[in-house]
């Protein structure tokens, strides 16, 4: 059983200044009733990333999502614009769409075959009346559509907020829209063979708290910290919306020959400059002059993560030519091996919150405030 | 939903065959030209109603709207189904 009462003082004693503050409480990270006090305060109650614009490049793409056990379904109409719906008929809560797919025309329930439009819009109920006959008064097309889920998009990041009871989207994501704008409308394009999917035994908390600060880097990346050590990095917090961390000295090093496009007219700081943000709560993103990249984390269970990553590119033929299939191979091997190197200290931490004696940590007033930045956030949530 | 008509003595055996072994993954648009034509040789009311339903959905869901337009107006003259559910209605 979860106790209330030690986790509320646990929650109080996070929200100190980061030099007299505690981490969150280990049942924050091991008990099933947190992670369900968690799925409705945080990842409903908020907005939250569930996929991306490029799950469903084309028009009438479908994708179905299991977002922490709720069935969504991303879908790109005929006019090439994005929604989100619950992935369930509303008849029998049968869901509709299993695997992506795209469809041509309506969207028919496998069960009894009620159709819907790319709009949601209920469009046939077969025999709803009996044998042939499919209208009946009881059911009114114009009210039974399928559920839409509040939505909005950032850097093809679709974020959703499934009680429908968050502030405005661009309330949202207004502070980190203004703090990345050299970067707003750039077209972003999905690198080809630069998706895949990492499966952590550990809470995803903990795998935000690893991204945020760069303390770990000469201990953990010591590769990554040959060319851009501990004291070329700078701490970004926001309070209660991201944090994250910099690097003064980004210097892409995957060929002699060849470097991929940068995004144009960039102001020239980003010549050198690159930003690893926790939008919280479950992206991770990083954005440098030649590509961005995401991970969304996909919390399973209390100790389990999936975290799905994507990099983008500045252009098509960056993203998608054979000319650049080597780079790309090369930088998503990069990526995809600095955060292996990272497995070992989350999924450490994990086991660590299995000691009954510690107290969620003390934190350095230095090096971790990006971190505590996060913790103050969740604690307020879950408050 | 796919499976075999009511009234499968009525229809040619190559169709009531079809239908027989009809698989519910099968292309929609085969599966509704099927029940078009099936709707075209039955002789009941309730029979036509039924093939023209099948054959409307499975239209819709192939995208042939000008198709599913017309198997509409038609159950709509039939009585089976109400302009609430056409596109614009």
């Amino acid at each position: 059983m979860l106790d209330h009462t030690a986790l509320a003082k646990g929650l109080a004693a996070v929200c100190r200044p980061v030099a007299e503050a505690n981490g969150l409480p280990n049942a924050l990270y091991t008990s099933p009733e947190a992670f369900a006090l968690e799925r409705e305060r945080i990842f409903q109650n908020g907005w939250a990333c569930a996929g991306f614009g490029a799950d469903v490049p084309n028009p009438g793409d479908a994708a179905p999502v299991d977002f922490l056990g709720i069935p969504l379904l991303l879908i790109r109409d005929l006019t090439g614009q994005l929604r989100v719906f619950e992935n369930v008929c509303r008849h029998r809560g049968m869901i509709l769409v299993a695997e992506p797919k795209n469809f041509g025309g309506v969207i028919r329930c496998p069960y009894h075959s009620w159709c819907y439009s790319q709009d949601g819009k209920l469009r046939a109920t077969p025999h709803v009346g009996g044998p042939g006959i499919n209208a009946h008064e009881s059911i009114a097309p114009e009210t039974t559509g399928l559920t839409p889920v509040s939505m909005g998009i950032y850097m093809d990041m679709v974020f959703v907020n499934i009680s429908g009871s968050a502030e405005p989207f661009e309330d949202f994501i207004a502070p980190l829209r203004t703090r990345w704008q050299d970067f707003e409308g750039k077209p972003l394009f999905r690198g080809e063979g630069s998706s895949f999917m990492l499966d952590v035994a550990c809470n995803w908390k903990l795998a935000v708290e690893n991204y945020c600060e760069s303390y770990h880097l000469p201990w953990i990346h010591p590769g990554l910290n040959s060319y851009s050590r501990l004291e070329d990095h700078y701490h970004i917090e926001a309070r209660r919306q991201f944090s994250g961390q910099g690097t003064l000295v980004y210097d892409p090093r995957l060929s002699e020959t060849q470097a991929f496009p940068d995004f144009t007219d960039l102001p020239p700081k980003w010549e050198k400059f690159a930003e690893y943000i926790a939008i919280y709560p479950n992206i991770l993103y990083g954005v440098h002059r030649d590509h961005t990249f995401a991970i969304r984390l996909d919390p399973k269970a209390a100790n389990q993560t999936i975290e799905n990553v994507e990099i983008y590119y500045t252009t098509e033929d960056a993203a998608k030519s054979p000319e650049y299939a080597d780079l790309r191979k090369a930088n998503a091997a990069l990526w995809k091996d600095v955060f292996i190197e990272d497995i070992f200290v989350v999924e450490g931490m994990q086991k660590g919150r299995g000691a009954p004696n510690f107290d969620g940590g003390r934190f350095s007033a230095v090096m971790d405030s990006p971190t505590h930045c996060f913790h103050d956030w969740a604690a307020t949530r879950l408050g | 939903m796919i499976g075999p008509p009511p009234a499968l003595a009525e229809i040619p055996e190559d169709m009531a065959d079809a239908f027989a072994n009809a698989d519910r993954n099968a292309d929609p648009a085969t599966l509704s030209a099927l029940h078009a034509a099936a709707a075209e040789c039955v002789e009941t009311l309730p029979e036509r109603r039924f093939h023209l339903t099948h054959a409307w959905v499975l239209a819709m869901e192939a995208g042939a709207s000008d198709k599913a337009s017309m198997f509409a107006e038609r159950l709509i003259e039939l009585g089976a189904l109400t302009k609430a559910y056409l596109k614009d209605g």
